[in-house]
């Protein structure tokens, strides 16, 4: 059953379709997790007073903090099962999230990510042009977001180009030989929102490029955007009008949920996959706002199943904007985030960007 | 070594330029002389005259302190200091304060006691100390000390201001009598470090932890005008610092049956967190992620059990243990309180230590606080203040009488 719903078009579920396949998997992901975390269970008991009720629709499940993956070890599968541990990078400092994987969960993250990757720039592998540097992976012993997120992505892409050299100095020769040699095909650009717009928009070039036939994939977060005065439709209007680039697609997502990633859809809005959902909650008392109003941001992805990351909440302010009715047609629900809870602990996508 | 004066008047001078340092001139100012009484019943006026009072309940509070009929009903309170055959007392000479960060005004208090006694003052305030309290404080002080009835006031108060150095604080550590010492262990910490002179008198005021008592049956009895103000008394000593003031309460303990209990937390909870839902004003969506952080945290380290309340009033049980109690936790703040049924007051007995700072109560007879004061013999326990005092100020703070603290006793034999 999950790997129909990872396997369906994605995008395809109206609300009664998907309260239908994908309420159940959720349910028997918090009984699997209250029967193989005793911290899971513990919380369900104690903040969410489970004891005394049983969840019965996807805002019934109680939700972790991101937090709690700092601060503890949540996993639901014994020690020798643990296949694999993602770390974030966070802010220097800061304690980092450990996310116990199992193959099976593993397995699922890739399988999601494909789907939804595959979803706008097909099944071929695209040559694929990176805002970045190779330096990026220099440190291996912090690898960072930035590098694990374009590690993450190449796997859609071939003759990985990265367009800025061993000191981040952007090279125009990288550029025009890569247009040069695919011509007139599609191609696959990557980069944190961030660097794309330093190095990509803002860089200092002879001669006017054509990225008509690009489809850029970008995320890391708005704050530095922001610090610049940048907002999506700044970011998108700019791009078109020095590259002729419209397929742009901005994704939200966390550590804490690899592979559940919430692509942009054509109205600008972050669109909720079949296998995934989100609800915004009111600050005040957890209670779930009507769509439009701005809340806390409750991610819910049927992938994990090796920890208790089904359902979690984020220090992201955001709101619905709608639901099952994008206009490219995708199903679903759809949101913006608007920022993040003030003085609450902060946490970056992407590292801080040591320049030169 | 240049710093930052701000009062008697706003500009850089040298340290060693202070008037405060000059140990040529006498003390002219005897303890509760008239000369202080009339320029604190002055500062009060003008303070409450200013319309922005009314917006600024601690600086109203202040003011309502420094009128001169409560500093002769506090000098009537200490008639053991005054009109003595065998002592006389005396100011303890210049006296160095260091003011926390925070927003809070509780400094001020300390320096008008140690002004009242006669002492010079030199207090050091954080540069980030912008908020317009204080600045509308040291604005009117600085009014008041531009005036020729009180420029002798002007050897007794200065407030400066300089970025963390070490031979400044050093400097003035040894060339003072005695230092206040505000701004919590790690301030004490570091000050401990600038070595004062031998004789110099150090009152330090410590990260202390507070918390509430109430009696479950006096509060379900009340209507609902006595519910009302129930409300509003706790959310003045418990919000308006988000419970990181040292007297604010942290806990909650409910004294009563399991009924009775039952029926208090359940209504108490409701009823704070319509009142409070009204007038908080601390960004909701952050302290929604601080308490869901510190409740799991809370529950993993099997330090809660049970949680009321949403995000405005969060109370969290505290589990019982068979074992020895840990001490009383640290609130994060923002509307948490950990909680606890208790048969009678004797029941705080684990968690009364040396960091245990105000006990407030509501509903309790005189038995019960009679229990508490026994209970306070020892090391904890400074204060024991009903609901809606536990921010007041008092000359008797954390274990010191501060106008015993702040003076010295002169032996005479005639």
């Amino acid at each position: 059953m999950l790997n129909d719903l990872l396997n369906t078009i994605q995008y395809s579920l109206t609300r009664d379709e998907k309260n239908r396949e994908l309420l159940p998997l959720l349910l028997e992901r918090h009984q699997w997790h209250l029967g193989s975390c005793a911290a899971y269970r513990d919380i369900y008991n104690t903040v969410f007073e489970g004891s005394i009720r049983q969840p019965a629709t996807l805002a019934d499940l109680p939700f972790l903090p991101v937090s709690a993956f700092k601060n503890h070890e949540l996993k639901s599968i014994p020690d020798s099962e643990v296949f694999k541990v993602l770390t974030s990078s966070g802010t220097t400092g800061d304690a980092v999230s450990r996310i116990f994987l199992n193959k099976e969960t593993a397995q699922l993250q890739s399988l999601a990510l494909s789907k939804i990757i595959t979803h706008v720039l097909g099944k071929a592998r695209l040559p694929m042009l990176i805002i970045d540097s190779k330096a990026v992976f220099a440190n291996k012993q912090s690898y960072s977001a930035r590098g694990a997120g374009i590690l993450g992505l190449s796997v859609f892409g071939k003759d990985h180009t990265y367009v800025l050299d061993d000191n981040f100095e952007f090279d125009e020769q990288v550029l025009a030989s890569f247009l040069e040699r695919y011509d007139g095909q599609p191609f696959f650009i990557f980069g944190f929102t961030f660097m794309v717009w330093l190095y990509l928009f803002n860089a200092k070039t002879g001669k006017r490029y054509d990225l008509s036939k690009a489809i850029l994939i970008h995320s890391g977060g708005w704050k530095k955007m922001t610090d610049m005065a940048v907002d999506n439709s700044v970011f998108r209007a700019s791009l078109k009008d020095r590259f002729g680039l419209d397929q742009i697609y901005n994704f939200y997502g966390m550590i804490e949920q690899i592979g559940s990633v919430f692509l942009e859809n054509s109205d600008g809005y972050l669109h909720c996959p079949n296998f995934a959902d989100v609800i915004i909650r009111n600050p005040a008392d957890f209670s779930v706002q009507p769509h439009g109003v701005p809340g806390l941001v409750q991610v819910i992805s049927v992938l994990p199943q090796s920890y208790p990351g089904h359902s979690l909440l984020t220090e992201d302010i955001g709101v619905i904007m709608g639901e099952d009715d994008a206009s490219n047609g995708w199903k679903g629900k759809y949101f913006k985030v608007t920022g993040r809870a003030k003085k609450a602990e902060l946490r970056g996508c992407s590292d801080t960007f040591k320049s030169r | 070594m240049n710093v930052q004066l701000l009062t008697p008047e706003r500009r850089d001078t040298d340290l060693n330029e202070l008037p405060f340092f000059d140990t040529t001139t006498v003390y002219g100012l005897a303890p509760f002389d008239e000369r202080t009484l009339a320029f604190f019943d002055t500062f009060s006026k003008k303070l409450l005259a200013d319309r922005s009072v009314n917006r600024l309940p601690e600086i109203a509070a202040l003011a309502f302190w420094i009128r001169r009929a409560n500093l002769l009903q506090i000098q009537k309170e200490n008639s053991h200091l005054f009109g003595q055959a065998h002592f006389s007392l005396s100011p303890l000479g210049r006296v160095f304060h260091v003011c926390p960060a925070n927003v809070d005004t509780m400094f001020i208090y300390s320096l008008a006691v140690s002004v009242l006694m006669g002492n010079k003052n030199l207090l050091r305030i954080s540069a980030r100390m912008e908020a317009p309290q204080i600045t509308f404080l040291f604005d009117t002080l600085n009014e008041l000390l531009g005036l020729a009835e009180f420029a002798l006031f002007r050897d007794y108060i200065h407030i400066i201001t300089y970025p963390h150095n070490d031979a400044i604080s050093t400097a003035i550590s040894g060339r003072c009598n005695a230092r206040v010492i505000w701004g919590g262990d790690s301030t004490i910490a570091a000050f401990r470090d600038f070595k004062p002179a031998p004789r110099t008198r150090d009152i330090v005021f410590a990260d202390r932890v507070s918390l509430l008592c109430i009696d479950c049956n006096a509060f379900n009895e009340l209507d609902a005008k006595g519910r009302e103000n129930f409300a509003r008394l706790f959310f003045n000593d418990a919000y308006t610092f988000d419970q990181k003031g040292c007297s604010s309460p942290q806990s909650v303990f409910l004294l009563g049956d399991e009924a009775a209990y039952e029926t208090c937390v359940t209504e108490m909870v409701s009823l704070l967190s319509g009142a409070i839902a009204g007038r908080y004003d601390t960004d909701i969506a952050s302290i929604a992620s601080l308490k869901l952080n510190r409740m799991v945290d809370d529950t993993l380290d099997r330090t809660i059990d049970h949680k009321w309340g949403d995000n405005y009033v969060t109370f969290a049980a505290l589990r019982t243990q068979d074992a020895t109690e840990a001490a009383l936790p640290h609130s994060c703040g923002g509307g948490y309180f950990y909680t606890r049924r208790l048969d009678s007051v004797d029941g705080l007995l684990p968690f009364v230590d040396n960091k245990l700072q105000t006990v407030s109560y509501f509903g309790l007879d005189d038995t019960a606080l009679d229990a508490l004061v026994s209970l306070s013999r020892g090391e904890g326990i400074d204060r024991i203040v009903p609901l809606g005092h536990a921010l007041d100020f008092n000359y008797i703070w954390d274990g010191y009488n501060l106008l015993e603290a702040l003076s010295r006793k002169i032996y005479l034999e005639r």
